[in-house]
């Protein structure tokens, strides 16, 4: 059984509702089957550049995210990929994975183990939406 | 200076690449190496194209019917003067300009519908054929004669281009072969003309051209013709065939039955192919492994020119076409650029002509071990305003910081962009062309927003 981790402060915490914790949810989601599918495209060719279509949707995806980790994105100088910069599939890989291992550490430090059960607290009365054990949503890849 | 190699569209200012128009944009200096193939007309699924080959060989016919009318000087003036149809501006000339036949042949070529007794009775299906009998005509000519007869169906298909396309045109005076009265007239009509000589141009469909006839004598000769025609190699080997097929009409109707026959496989051809990816790898590679210049006029600089030209102008095909690999000196230096119009068909591309006035965009070729600030300074030089304030220096390593910096400096005090393309580079068109998801132009893009980027203010 995990034990929680010190909480992040109310003041810092981007999941403030019952909606928000369905966003984030999702978009870990997605960011896992698309770091899975560029680490195989990877994989065959690294150097290719991204087409426009999936760099679009990496983008819209990784803006997702930004606004759940704030300043504690993976690196500050970066937010989105620019078309212009061509970027490789290995390039989005890299930064996908970091991207990964921040939203992993975003669930460590939001979420807490009470009564036996894992929960994203929510600001103020609105009490706490149930969820798993962190560790379950750690990428580990194919 | 005057743009490298003009085209029509690039004299008036507008902006097509040449894969997104219906016709053969033709060249104001020179002519289309590409042909008229009647028979893309005759085996074309479109009604129209199958009338028009009808009327043709009617018309070609005609010649025949009066030849034995006795009206033999006649269709001799006739023939003289479809023999040629300058405002086409297809086949080899390098001033736009052909020659008509002369009376001896034109004769030759109406003794046919005596001396084969098919075309006397018949006449032609594929007039083609006159180049089984009759020396001097070849595949430039059979064009000619298909432009002439069709002249009247081309200058209204002209018209309805310059209409869409927006070219502007001027009355002229033409020549045109009547079809209902089976002679030239005299007609009044507006076509575009060449703004260096005032005469009037006709453009062609791309469907109807190729390199050369689908029905020609080279085939002919080495396929089809018999043995006993050609004894033994001769310069008059070409005239004992013609001669021969005379006597022997079958051969060449079994030949022209062949090719009817696998009239499926035939297709016109492109102004430009682009080439394989196998072998803009194989190109990479070349140039990969090519050795830097050890001095001026060593044999690797021009192995190194070679291949670029051929890779670069497939790559970034259809959004630029290239205009020339041209040859010029500068300072007493052999300075080799490849030339590509600006068709403004990419948002970038668009952009270098808002921001750089950049009409043909210069691709200089150096396969120096380091450019220096000579290098830059010829290319900087040849940036004038008529081809643009946009260059690339194509080399084999990145600039020395030094040198980027000059070209930044000569963004800031020139507005001047010069940026320069790597083999880094080339493997990341190379692996674009092959895979597809990306334009190679992008790699061209992003090192100008690089460039850009590290542009002051």
């Amino acid at each position: 059984m995990s034990s929680s981790p010190v909480l992040a402060p109310a003041e810092e915490r981007f999941v403030k509702s019952e909606a928000d914790v369905q966003d984030f949810e999702r978009l870990e989601q997605q960011l896992h089957s698309m770091l899975t599918e560029m680490s195989e495209l990877s994989k065959k060719r690294a150097n290719d550049g991204l087409n426009k279509f999936k760099l679009k949707l990496v983008n819209v995806l990784l803006e997702g995210i930004n606004k759940f980790l704030g300043d504690q994105r993976p690196f500050k100088e970066f937010e989105t990929f620019d078309e212009n910069d061509l970027p490789t599939n290995s390039d989005v890989v890299v930064m996908l994975s970091q991207y990964a291992a921040a939203i992993f550490q975003h669930r460590v430090e939001n979420t807490e183990y009470l009564d036996y059960k894992w929960w994203w607290p929510l600001p103020g009365k609105q009490g706490a939406v149930a969820t798993k054990d962190p560790n379950d949503f750690k990428y580990r890849g194919k | 200076m005057p743009i490298v190699r003009p085209r029509l569209t690039d004299f008036h200012n507008i902006l097509l690449p040449q894969a997104q128009t219906d016709f053969a944009i033709p060249f104001l200096d020179e002519d289309i190496p590409l042909y008229l193939d009647p028979f893309l007309l005759w085996r074309s699924p479109s009604q129209q194209d199958q009338a028009l080959h009808t009327s043709l060989i009617n018309s070609f016919n005609h010649l025949g019917y009066l030849a034995k009318q006795g009206r033999e000087q006649d269709a001799i003036n006739l023939l003289i003067a479809l023999s040629e149809c300058d405002e086409v501006g297809l086949g080899l000339s390098r001033t736009r300009q052909g020659i008509r036949i002369g009376a001896q042949t034109a004769e030759k070529v109406l003794t046919l519908f005596h001396d084969v007794p098919q075309y006397y009775k018949a006449g032609f299906v594929h007039f083609e054929e006159i180049q089984f009998f009759v020396e001097h005509i070849s595949k430039d000519r059979i064009s000619d004669f298909a432009c002439s007869f069709l002249k009247s169906f081309l200058i209204d298909y002209t018209i309805q281009q310059c209409q869409t396309i927006g070219i502007p045109m001027s009355m002229v005076h033409l020549q045109v072969y009547s079809y209902r009265e089976n002679k030239l007239k005299s007609e009044n009509v507006h076509l575009p003309v060449n703004p260096d000589n005032d005469k009037p141009i006709i453009f062609v469909p791309k469907r109807w051209l190729r390199f050369t006839p689908w029905i020609n004598f080279d085939e002919y000769f080495a396929e089809s013709c018999p043995k006993d025609a050609k004894p033994e190699s001769t310069p008059d080997e070409r005239v004992n065939v013609l001669t021969f097929n005379r006597q022997n009409y079958d051969s060449v109707l079994e030949f022209v039955a062949r090719k009817e026959r696998t009239a499926g496989d035939c297709t016109n051809d492109p102004l430009f192919a682009q080439i394989p990816v196998s072998s803009a790898k194989t190109c990479l590679e070349a140039i990969r492994s090519l050795p830097l210049s050890s001095g001026p006029g060593d044999r690797n600089d021009r192995e190194y020119e070679r291949q670029m030209a051929r890779l670069l102008a497939s790559v970034f095909y259809p959004q630029l076409d290239l205009a020339a690999a041209q040859d010029r000196t500068d300072s007493g230096v052999l300075i080799r650029d490849l030339i590509f119009y600006n068709n403004r068909s990419h948002p970038f591309l668009d952009e270098l002509i808002t921001k750089y006035d950049c009409r043909q965009i210069v691709m200089e070729m150096k396969n120096v071990r380091q450019i220096d600030g000579g290098n830059i300074s010829q290319l900087n030089r040849y940036l004038t305003d008529q081809l643009g304030r946009f260059g690339v220096l194509l080399t084999r390593r990145p600039l020395p910081a030094r040198m980027f910096r000059n070209t930044i400096d000569l963004w800031s005090a020139h507005r001047r962009c010069i940026i320069a393309l790597t083999d880094e580079d080339l493997d990341l068109i190379v692996n674009l062309f092959e895979s597809k998801q990306r334009d190679p132009i992008d790699v061209l893009q992003k090192k100008y927003v690089e460039f850009a980027r590290a542009c002051p203010g």
